[in-house]
């Protein structure tokens, strides 16, 4: 699949503003910002889904049901639960500036291992070019800052925003590694995807009505 | 009937009693004569059934459908002769039960039905030839014994020897599958027949296995048979917290399963070759290990049961030697290694109509007087003779005098063990240790006999046992004064049960000569001599003498207790004082010894608890406490343990390919 | 109606869900739920017996261009899946209707939430017989995470702070670790793919065939995350602190479908996946090994300082998962054989466990065993049970565990892992220790608390599932031939050879 210059250009610029929006997304105290932040980062994985799709038509079906279920119904979700939540969350386990060190070194360590190895884990040769090999290391560094969210935020509430970046970021991954996977699949996997985090909120919601807390920290009443 | 048939048939009934019994739980006596019936039918059946074997040719086969399980029975006169002691001695501990256990005022379903299985269980675990079925048979017998053991479940300290019990049984039992699945490793199957068929090439080609498997053999059934530094931990406290008529059945004959497991595995197994006499070698010293052990800490007790049990682990010992003694002569190809072999199983027979006996008798005074505790008795043989008249046979017959059954065994044992100085020159040396804890048998089973029937009285009134419970004391009590003075056909039938395993065994009066007395014959010369008549004859005169030199002289007299009478009953002498005067007048003397002290080893055995279990039990529980302490409920160290597992199995795929 | 493979394959799968969604629209109706559940979950066992007869015919039947197969594999778990869906359902008929949670709840939000519980029930029946019998790569991986999102809500039933902990542990733990295996899937499909000429390159049947041309670091990577994903669903350590705080949690039909068939779903999800590269690859099966005896162990370890009996079978069920994924991973046709072996004799023993367990929760409200003893005197149905489960556990004959134990220490014994024999022996000696300890210590000694003097045996409805659940086990323990061609048909499956 052959690209223009300016769109490898804006697929770049793209998944740039991707990660900043997803660290963004992480860090950022204020639930309804980190909301809305979400919902930018999940335009923007439509949008780059949407830009590899001039090569590829049938991905423009996958940066459909993106825009509906990434973007529509999980912010929605999201924004339909934070209502009576306090507005900030609870203060997490690294904070601002330690997180951003971290995040940095991820993104660089991420970059430089699909750069460096890209043979090693790409299933197929067009994965290893560009502009896919940068996707792969967006995505993958996505779904590690999903990762690094839901293991250093204390607020149930944002594990679940970082859940959402972390499938987000699984999603963005199947564009270069299985562009060929089916549209049904496709619509399985996220139909998945917003089921499981639908019954996240609901058990949460119900967490916050019967325990009062939504500190992971709090919740830990199984032990042992 | 043929041998099978009968065989069969006892399995039958003895299910059939299972079942029964089951369904009259509520009625104890109604169920006692019950189990008795289909008991002794059972059991009369495969007496006779195991006597035709060993008389006869022919061993018994039965060739099941070959889809489930190709032919798993087999009974050749090794086994024939295991049934014969299951069956005699189970006969006696059903008609003891049904009396006996109305004093524990409990449901009988939980007990008649385990004990027939239980009986069917043991009898199983020797008429077969597939490992598979053994293990199953095996497995079962613990099982069955286990329920029996906990049977007086509202007691903790019962549960608690009970799960002692089970545990090492199974550590016994994963040492036996670990054997297993070598052998069938090596084999390619299941067979007793093919295993002995591959031995010859699996100790050339693989020496390290076949020292593995027989050591895994010897472990796993050592600990069944009570072998000392295995067996000691459950046998002491799972004999006293069994009814009595289990504790017999578990002393008298299932500890003698580990016994039948050493002879299939490494006398009918193995050829004779030097594997075998290094492993008999082995086994000697473990047994003498075991008497000296068992014999000691026996004096030490102040319960019966718990004495006859560790008295069993020294009894045990001596039959062990006799057969390591024998496994290692048997290369050399000396007689000696049949006297020895024919010592031990005599022994083994012995042992278990005595000690049947001591731990019915014990069963008889917890009936009556509700305790097993010495320092709470005395005095007994005004109110309870007859069990008084049984356990002086049994003691006689356990401290080995003559003419009792014991002497014959040990005198055997003893003799051929020093005979093979040449040899082997460390067994005269435990020939000797034999022979001091044969005197130290003689002490606690004084310890006994003293404590409970002599001594002051705890009450006047005479009230002895129950008929059935009687009879079967009386009946046991008889056959250890007959199986001593006619030794020579217990002994042939031991002879018989050799034959099997043993290729080109000398016949009976090769090797003992002929007519009621034995004399062992060492390249055609008779090397002793016992000639019950003779003895007989002469502790006759000996008695008259004894009698008439006493007879003016006897009066009757309060016992001496220091010129008053105690104010309390446990001011009196204890029975400590038999112990007390043995541990000032040998160990005291000798304090520089570097053995290992007797008080100590008692005490490891006295409490296993306290030495063995509760170090490792807090050892293992710290441990535990720590990994359990990982999962502290906090969700981050969960998701951290996933990343942890990812990088794991990262290493590990990349790592190992 | 004709009954081709598809009809049959699509019925057992879709049978469950027009049930699931008429308990739903019913869920104020009393009386129709319950009925209704049972005839749901009958369904699929009732097609499962035709079905194991046309894959012991045929070898495997499939469907829809081989979208849907079942193979002797499947097999084993389609009739475990559907035995003990059915059984559950039939304990959750009395059981669910306890009083403290009525009153706690009023009676008509607890109808309400009754009926959506039920309707999930069915509903997590469906999603676990769809991943069995799908033969795509990625819809198998649909198909676990389906099975999570359906439970969530029914781990977290009772709607209490524990039961909601449990839950939102349950579901972010089994999402986090699952999504790790859609990289693994969708890496072994788009290395296949252009490999594949014919056919859709999702299928398994179509990547086995090819998979010696797929590089081999594709193949090790997506086996590490295979390894993580559908181990954590499997509850293999040290992917496990999801499951015992779900198994306690849940109400005890959901602790028996977790437990029994359930993180049974997960480990055929692992077999499915690593079989394509398991002949091959030594280092899948080691490293697969490592994990497995760690499990083993570590589980048994915890099980033995629980208190709480179903906390304790919820480690117990982390040791017997090791167990059979030891089994497979030796990967002889003895191992697979013990695996299978030892799978059938978990679906049996566990279940049953937790529904004895169930039954003295019924009766008493009590399981920690520290409050418990002396219950058998009132409940010895209960008891005989519950040790006769204890007793297959810890691999006692002539029960069904003992048999597969036996297998799988011949199997390592046969393989020359001696260490590994050893261990497998340790850890059941562990088990032994552990699970006859809580049986006696719940059911005999002295009655630690005044409740339990009222104890009484629990309705037939409850008991008629453990019946049925300790004759098949003592059934399986002294007549295995009744499973051998089914055990023998998975064993000598082409895709583990």
């Amino acid at each position: 699949m052959e690209y223009s210059e300016t769109i490898v250009k804006l697929i770049s610029s793209l998944s740039f503003a991707m990660i900043v929006t997803s660290f963004g997304a992480v860090t950022t105290r204020n639930l309804r910002y980190a909301t809305y932040i979400y919902a930018v980062q999940a335009l923007l994985m439509t949008t780059i889904i949407a830009l590899y799709a001039t090569a590829a038509p049938t991905l423009f079906i996958w940066s459909a049901v993106a825009f509906i279920t990434k973007f529509l119904i999980i912010t929605w979700l999201l924004l339909s639960f934070i209502k009576g939540l306090p507005e900030y969350e609870i203060k997490a386990i690294i904070g601002f500036a330690p997180s951003a060190v971290i995040a940095t070194v991820l993104v660089v360590l991420l970059y430089e291992l699909t750069h460096k190895y890209v043979h090693f884990l790409a299933p197929t040769s067009m994965a290893t070019e560009e502009p896919f090999r940068t996707n792969v290391a967006v995505s993958l560094t996505i779904f590690a800052l999903g990762l690094y969210g839901i293991l250093t935020r204390r607020d149930a509430f944002k594990t679940a925003i970082g859940l959402c970046l972390l499938e987000n970021g699984a999603h963005l991954s199947l564009v270069s590694l299985a562009p060929g996977l089916h549209e049904t699949v496709i619509i399985g996997i996220v139909t998945d995807v917003v089921l499981g985090v639908y019954m996240l909120l609901y058990i949460i919601k119900g967490l916050r009505e019967v325990a009062g807390t939504t500190d992971t920290y709090q919740l830990t009443e199984l032990h042992w | 009937m043929t041998g099978t048939e009968l065989l069969l048939c006892g399995f039958g009934i003895l299910l059939v009693g299972a079942i029964l019994t089951a369904i009259f739980g509520r009625w104890a006596i109604l169920n006692g004569w019950i189990a008795f019936i289909f008991g002794f039918i059972g059991n009369l059946l495969t007496f006779i059934a195991s006597l035709s074997f060993l008389m006869g040719e022919g061993n018994a086969t039965y060739i099941m459908e070959e889809a489930i399980l190709p032919s798993i029975f087999y009974v050749d006169k090794l086994g024939a002769l295991f049934i014969l002691v299951i069956s005699f001695i189970s006969i006696f501990a059903f008609l003891y039960s049904i009396r006996y256990i109305e004093h524990y005022r409990k449901n009988t379903a939980l007990y008649y039905p385990f004990l027939l299985l239980f009986t069917l269980g043991m009898i199983g675990v020797v008429s077969v030839k597939n490992m598979f079925a053994f293990l199953v048979f095996w497995e079962f017998m613990t099982l069955t014994s286990y329920l029996l053991v906990i049977y007086q479940s509202e007691r903790p300290e019962n549960l608690l020897a009970g799960f002692r019990y089970f545990f090492w049984s199974h550590i016994a039992a994963g040492c036996i599958m670990i054997s297993t699945a070598l052998l069938f490793v090596q084999t390619n199957s299941f067979d007793f027949f093919i295993f002995k068929g591959t031995m010859p090439k699996i100790s050339q080609q693989h020496p390290v296995i076949l020292h593995s498997i027989l050591a895994l053999f010897l472990i796993g059934f050592g600990i069944k048979a009570g072998m000392f530094p295995f067996g000691n931990f459950w046998l002491p406290d799972a004999h006293p917290a069994a009814p009595s008529p289990v504790s017999a059945l578990l002393s008298g004959v299932m500890i003698k399963t580990g016994v039948y497991g050493i002879l299939r595995f490494f006398l009918w197994m193995l050829p004779p070759s030097p594997e075998q006499g290094v492993w008999g070698a082995i086994i000697a010293f473990f047994g003498v290990l075991s008497l000296t052990f068992g014999t000691f800490s026996a004096l030490e007790q102040e319960d019966i049961k718990r004495l006859l049990a560790f008295s069993s682990i020294g009894q045990m010992g001596y039959i062990l030697l006799g057969i390591g003694v024998g496994l290692a002569l048997l290369p050399k190809n000396t007689p000696l290694s049949y006297f020895a072999f024919c010592a031990g199983i005599f022994h083994l027979m012995n042992h278990a109509v005595f000690k049947g006996l001591l731990f019915l008798s014990a069963g008889s005074i917890l009936y009556r007087k509700g305790t097993r505790d010495f320092g709470r008795l005395g005095g007994l043989i005004r109110s309870m003779p007859y069990t008084f008249f049984a356990v002086v046979m049994g003691a006689l017959a356990i401290g080995g005098l003559p003419p009792f059954s014991g002497f014959v065994s040990k005198w055997l044992l003893v003799f051929s063990a020093t005979l093979s100085a040449k040899l082997h020159y460390e067994f005269p040396i435990w020939a000797m240790a034999a022979l001091f804890a044969g005197g130290i048998s003689i002490a606690y089973i004084l310890k006994y006999l003293g404590s409970a029937f002599l001594g002051l009285r705890i009450d006047e009134k005479r009230e002895d046992v129950p008929l059935t419970m009687q009879i079967s004391q009386f009946v046991l009590a008889t056959f250890c004064l007959l199986m001593g003075v006619f030794a020579v056909y217990p002994l042939q039938v031991v002879h018989f049960s050799l034959q099997d395993s043993i290729p080109n065994l000398p016949s009976y009066s090769q090797l003992f000569g002929t007519g009621l007395s034995i004399t062992p014959q060492l390249r055609g010369l008779a090397v002793a001599i016992w000639n019950p008549l003779l003895i007989l004859l002469s502790l006759a005169i000996l008695s008259a003498i004894f009698y008439e030199f006493i007879r003016g002289t006897k009066k009757e007299s309060e016992v001496w207790v220091g010129g008053t009478m105690p104010p309390q009953r446990t001011l009196i002498y204890h029975s400590h004082g038999f112990f007390l005067t043995l541990r000032k007048g040998i160990w005291s003397n000798i304090p520089n010894l570097p053995l290992p002290r007797v008080e100590r080893l008692g005490r490891l055995s006295a409490s296993p608890g306290e030495d063995v279990y509760e170090p490792l039990i807090k050892m293992g529980r710290g441990f535990i406490d720590k990994l359990r302490r990982a999962h502290s409920g906090l969700l981050q160290t969960y998701i951290l343990w996933q990343v942890i597992g990812l990088a794991i199995a990262l290493l590990l795929i990349f790592g190992l390919k | 109606m004709v009954c081709t493979n598809a009809n049959l394959i699509l019925l057992l799968v879709l049978s469950p869900l027009p049930f699931s969604l008429a308990v739903l629209l019913l869920r104020r109706s009393y009386t129709l739920k319950e009925p209704l559940t049972i005839i749901g979950s009958f369904i699929p066992l009732a097609l499962s017996i035709p079905i194991l007869q046309r894959v012991l015919d045929e070898g495997y039947i499939s469907a829809f261009n081989e979208e849907f197969l079942i193979d002797p594999l499947s097999a084993i778990f389609v009739i475990g899946i559907s035995f003990v869906g059915f059984l559950a359902s039939i304990f959750a008929f009395r059981y669910m209707r306890q009083e403290p949670l009525i009153r706690r709840v009023g009676i008509e939000i607890f109808e309400r939430r009754l009926g959506i519980f039920y309707s999930l029930f069915l509903f997590f029946l469906s999603t676990m017989l769809w991943s069995v019998t799908t033969n795509n790569i990625v819809i198998l991986w649909v198909a676990i995470e389906a099975t999570t999102i359906a439970s969530a809500l029914l781990v977290s039933f009772y709607w209490d702070r524990r039961g909601l902990e449990a839950g939102y542990k349950y579901i972010l733990l089994l999402t986090i670790g699952v999504t790790f295996s859609l990289f693994g899937c969708v890496l072994v499909y788009s290395a296949s793919a252009p490999f594949i000429i014919s056919g859709s390159p999702l299928l398994f049947t179509n990547i086995k065939g090819i998979i010696s041309r797929i590089p081999a670091n594709v193949i090790l990577l997506s086996a590490v995350l295979f390894t993580v994903g559908f181990g954590t669903k499997a509850g293999l350590a040290p992917f496990h602190p999801w499951l015992p705080d779900a198994y306690a949690e849940a109400p005890t039909p959901i602790s028996v479908i977790l437990s029994g068939i359930m993180t049974e779903t997960g480990l055929y999800a692992l077999l499915r996946t690593l079989g394509l590269f398991l002949p091959s690859y030594g280092a899948v099966a080691s490293s697969l090994l490592v994990l497995a005896v760690f499990s083993m162990i570590l589980g048994a370890l915890l099980a033995m300082v629980q208190g709480d009996l179903k906390r304790l079978l919820a480690y117990s069920s982390i040791s017997q998962i090791g167990y059979i994924a030891m089994g497979l991973s030796v990967g002889t046709y003895l191992g697979y054989y013990g695996a299978f072996y030892q799978l059938v004799s978990h679906i049996l023993a566990k279940p049953l466990l937790f529904m004895c367990v169930g039954a003295i929760i019924y009766s008493i409200a009590l399981r920690n065993i520290d409050d418990l003893g002396g219950v058998g005197k009132h409940m010895p149905v209960t008891m005989a049970c519950f040790f006769i489960g204890a007793f297959s556990l810890s691999g006692i004959p002539p029960l069904a565990g003992f048999l597969s134990k036996l297998t799988l220490i011949i199997a390592s014994a046969d393989a020359h892992l001696w260490w590994l024999l050893v261990l497998t022996l340790l850890s059941s000696l562990l088990t032994l220790f552990y699970a006859v300890r809580a049986a006696y210590t719940a059911f005999w000694g002295k009655e630690k608390n005044e409740a339990i003097a009222k104890a009484k045996e629990a309705p037939l409805s409850i008991l008629f599932p453990v019946l049925t659940l300790s004759i098949l086990t003592f059934l399986f323990g002294v007549y295995p031939q009744l499973l051998y061609p089914l055990l023998h048909a998975a064993s000598v499956l082409a895709p583990f050879k």
